[in-house]
């Protein structure tokens, strides 16, 4: 406090002791007692939850159900040694062995599938085929004797390609 | 008292129970903001549209009150920034306002009431011959009884001037009294 103005600071105002510091303006009847309820409806002031807090509980439900998942995932865990098959080094040695042993060996021919493959390209060369095979002269076989072939029992016809 | 209310409205706005905070700031502050206005404006429908303003004002800012400054000194500062406002707008028409017209005697009945209602307002008439500043100063510090540093923060006047005012104010309404 500034020493300059301690005085004023501790004025003496006896001159106004003993006047009541009451307000005595006149006020309508019951003026304050409706001024807050006025103002309220003004206002349109309404008790409501607060969004802070509805995000707060949004993010404390979302941390205790992600606690509860990571805890039950720790207590439920299942045992790693039950569920995993028993491996049996010797055994899978073993078929690796034979197989690489067959790859190396004579008896090992390599077939190539694509080239060996007889592309049936329509039903027209797929007679001629059958006709090879079974020594029948194509000039003579008419319409309905394609069909008795497509028919017939395809399980006599001796196939050697 | 203070300072417990005005933690407990900002809480329950916060809480966002709005109907039961401005209820609890109307209960604290209504009257107060009220008579702080009037004693300066003296006419009851003048102060009743300020005072509404004002508590309007503060309402709506208080969403933003960062709690920097003391909620009642927060709230006495927009009241007084309104009623300078209103005075700045209405310069033009001059405020004639018989004090005694509006002054209330509480019981004419007992003589010794009416001695004191008579002081009394003798101390309006005196107080109402003050500058505006110069009144809402001693209102603050005399029927408030506010800091000065508190009253500062309202005004936004230091500290010594402040007391400078005070103190004229206490004279002129001595000499006031004296003289009549």
């Amino acid at each position: 406090m500034n020493e300059n103005n301690s005085h004023i600071e501790n004025e003496d105002l006896n001159f106004l002791n003993g006047i009541s510091k009451k307000n005595n303006f006149k006020t309508p009847a019951g003026y304050f007692e409706g001024l807050a309820s006025n103002l309220e409806t003004k206002l349109e002031v309404k008790n409501s939850k607060s969004p802070k807090r509805g995000i707060v509980r949004n993010i404390v439900i979302n941390l205790s159900i992600a606690a509860a998942v990571i805890i039950g995932v720790f207590i439920f865990k299942p045992s790693t040694n039950q569920i995993e098959t028993p491996v049996f080094l010797g055994e899978t040695v073993v078929v690796d062995d034979f197989m690489e042993s067959m790859i190396d060996s004579d008896d090992f021919v390599e077939i190539d599938y694509v080239a060996d493959m007889i592309p049936v390209e329509s039903v027209e060369t797929e007679v001629e085929i059958l006709l090879a095979v079974t020594d029948v002269d194509y000039q003579e076989i008419s319409s309905d004797d394609l069909y008795d072939v497509f028919e017939s029992d395809w399980e006599e016809i001796d196939y050697e390609f | 008292m203070r300072i417990e209310n005005d933690s407990k409205i900002l809480s329950l706005y916060q809480d966002g129970r709005h109907q039961d905070a401005l209820k609890l700031l109307m209960e604290s502050y209504q009257e107060r903001l009220y008579w702080h206005i009037r004693r300066i404006l003296l006419c009851h429908d003048d102060t009743d549209d300020v005072l509404q303003n004002t508590i309007i004002k503060i309402w709506k800012g208080l969403e933003n009150f960062k709690g920097d400054a003391k909620l009642y000194t927060w709230m006495f500062r927009i009241a007084s920034n309104e009623t300078f406002t209103f005075l700045e707008k209405n310069k033009k028409q001059k405020l004639n306002i018989d004090i005694s017209e509006n002054f209330e005697f509480k019981d004419p009945s007992h003589p010794e009431d009416l001695s004191g209602d008579e002081i009394q307002l003798k101390l309006e008439q005196a107080i109402a011959t003050l500058p505006e500043k110069q009144r809402m100063v001693f209102h603050l510090k005399y029927f408030e009884e506010m800091k000065y540093s508190d009253i500062s923060s309202v005004l936004g006047t230091s500290v010594g001037a402040l007391k400078a005012n005070y103190h004229l104010a206490a004279k002129k309404i001595e000499e006031f009294l004296k003289s009549n």
